[in-house]
């Protein structure tokens, strides 16, 4: 089946098995292995990536649901040169360790950030608390979103 | 993922036609975050899948006296909508607790609904909050209230070819108050060890209990209504006799062992939940 869809900015029209998920869709077809693979069950976090500006599970949707979204992974959220803040605000507050949850947990920072310039810190714990760091760096994690949010009016 | 056909029906009679030419080929796809891991681990095999997505009239949240919900709302609208909070804060304290943002995001109280899993929160809430089913089918609409469209877990009273179009949800009467308060162990898909739905209403005159109703999810095969809460109504409703409702309310549940707990455990987990929930709600009916 034929699947029209934005891929960090770039609209494609890609023929695709019924049965290919969105994550498939990612690291398979566009070779954006940013976007990481590990529970395949919309629990840890690990494929997050944003459609229509949503964060979504990518290992649970199937090509056919992203029909017409405009879907933004890490890759895109990278500017040609330099990191975007929220990524810089991940280096600099000892965010990642192995760094495998690191490219969703950018991308629901930014989700929480486009709905919420200002949240507390209850409000981050709760909205980045469904993603999962098996390293169990959360403090530097909490440490970076705050610092992203700190910043937050020097970006857009 | 074994390979299926796939379409994306644009109204909900071209979706229960397939369905009902198709017959047990086919599988209904709301938002997903249930059905593509079904899908791939084999749970299911279908020949087609239909993914209702695409069905316009089965989107968004009215308000006409009652709560009108589509079957493809999301959860995380349920959560965010201001009128729904305003007027149904019961049922976005629930949406707001299912899983993690990025399922509520995709996750449709459709598919909720029509899932039929006992461990989770948004049936649980309907439930107390009266809610009705809306089904469609080949042959029209019927409507089930949502007490009594559970037949054990994971099935429904939903028949070959018909879908969940929709939910209404009654008008509350003024000084209600609802909770849902749910316990979990901490595990990463956040489902519930035990949740309580309560929905109180009281007279402001004399602060009395005017109606009650509790239900407990993750309590049996089906969201469990606890019928002694209706021993609230007329007295006072003060901390002791919700206790003793509480207690009973947790004998009535029929909860199972699994990787969340005993069943001696899960009892007294529920005893708590649907102490918390009443305490709450009754607060809330009376300020």
């Amino acid at each position: 089946m034929n699947v029209t869809l934005t891929v960090n900015g770039e609209t494609l029209s890609l023929d695709v098995p019924p049965s290919t998920t969105l994550l498939d869709l990612l690291r398979d077809r566009l070779s954006l292995h940013g976007t990481k693979e590990y529970c395949h069950s919309g629990v840890c976090g690990a494929c997050t990536v944003l459609a229509d500006g949503k964060a979504v599970s990518s290992c649970s949707m199937l090509a056919g649901q992203v029909e017409g979204a405009d879907v933004l992974t890490i890759e895109g959220l990278t500017p040609d040169e330099g990191l975007h803040p929220i990524q810089q605000a991940f280096v600099d507050n000892f965010g990642l360790q192995c760094g495998y949850c690191t490219p969703g947990m950018i991308l629901l920072a930014k989700a929480l950030l486009d709905e919420n310039p200002a949240p507390t810190r209850e409000e981050i714990i709760r909205y980045m608390g469904g993603n999962i760091c098996r390293c169990t760096g959360y403090a530097g994690i909490l440490r970076s979103v705050e610092a992203a949010v700190k910043e937050r009016g020097s970006w857009s | 993922m074994r390979p299926f056909e796939y379409i994306r029906p644009a109204s909900v009679a071209e979706a229960v036609g397939v369905l009902n030419q198709r017959g047990e080929d086919a599988f209904v796809l709301g938002g997903g975050s249930a059905a593509v891991v079904m899908l791939r681990l084999g749970v299911v095999r279908p020949e087609l899948v239909v993914d209702l997505g695409g069905i316009e009239e089965m989107r968004g949240l009215q308000r006409n006296g009652g709560l009108r919900i589509g079957a493809l709302a999301s959860i995380r609208s349920l959560e965010l909508d201001d009128g729904v909070r305003a007027a149904y804060p019961l049922l976005a304290e629930a949406a707001s607790q299912v899983a993690n943002v990025r399922v509520r995001n995709v996750a449709t109280v459709g598919g909720a609904v029509a899932y039929g899993e006992p461990q989770t929160d948004t049936p649980t809430a309907l439930t107390a909050s009266g809610a009705v089913v809306r089904i469609a089918g080949v042959s029209g609409e019927r409507s089930v209230p949502l007490d009594g469209f559970y037949v054990g877990p994971y099935e429904t009273v939903l028949e070959q070819g018909e879908i969940v179009a929709g939910i209404d949800v009654p008008e509350q009467q003024p000084h209600t108050g609802g909770a849902h308060v749910k316990f979990t162990v901490g595990s990463p898909e956040n489902k519930p060890v035990a949740n309580a739905s309560a929905l109180v209403t009281v007279d402001p005159s004399s602060g009395a209990c005017t109606a009650a109703r509790v239900v407990m999810g993750a309590a049996g095969p089906v969201p469990v209504v606890a019928n002694v809460a209706s021993g609230l109504v007329g007295g006072e409703a003060s901390a002791e006799r919700i206790k003793e409702v509480a207690a009973a309310a947790a004998e009535e549940a029929d909860p199972i062992e699994d990787l969340r707990g005993p069943e001696w455990y899960k009892r007294r987990i529920l005893r708590i939940v649907v102490e918390r929930a009443l305490t709450c709600a009754l607060q809330r009916a009376r300020t």
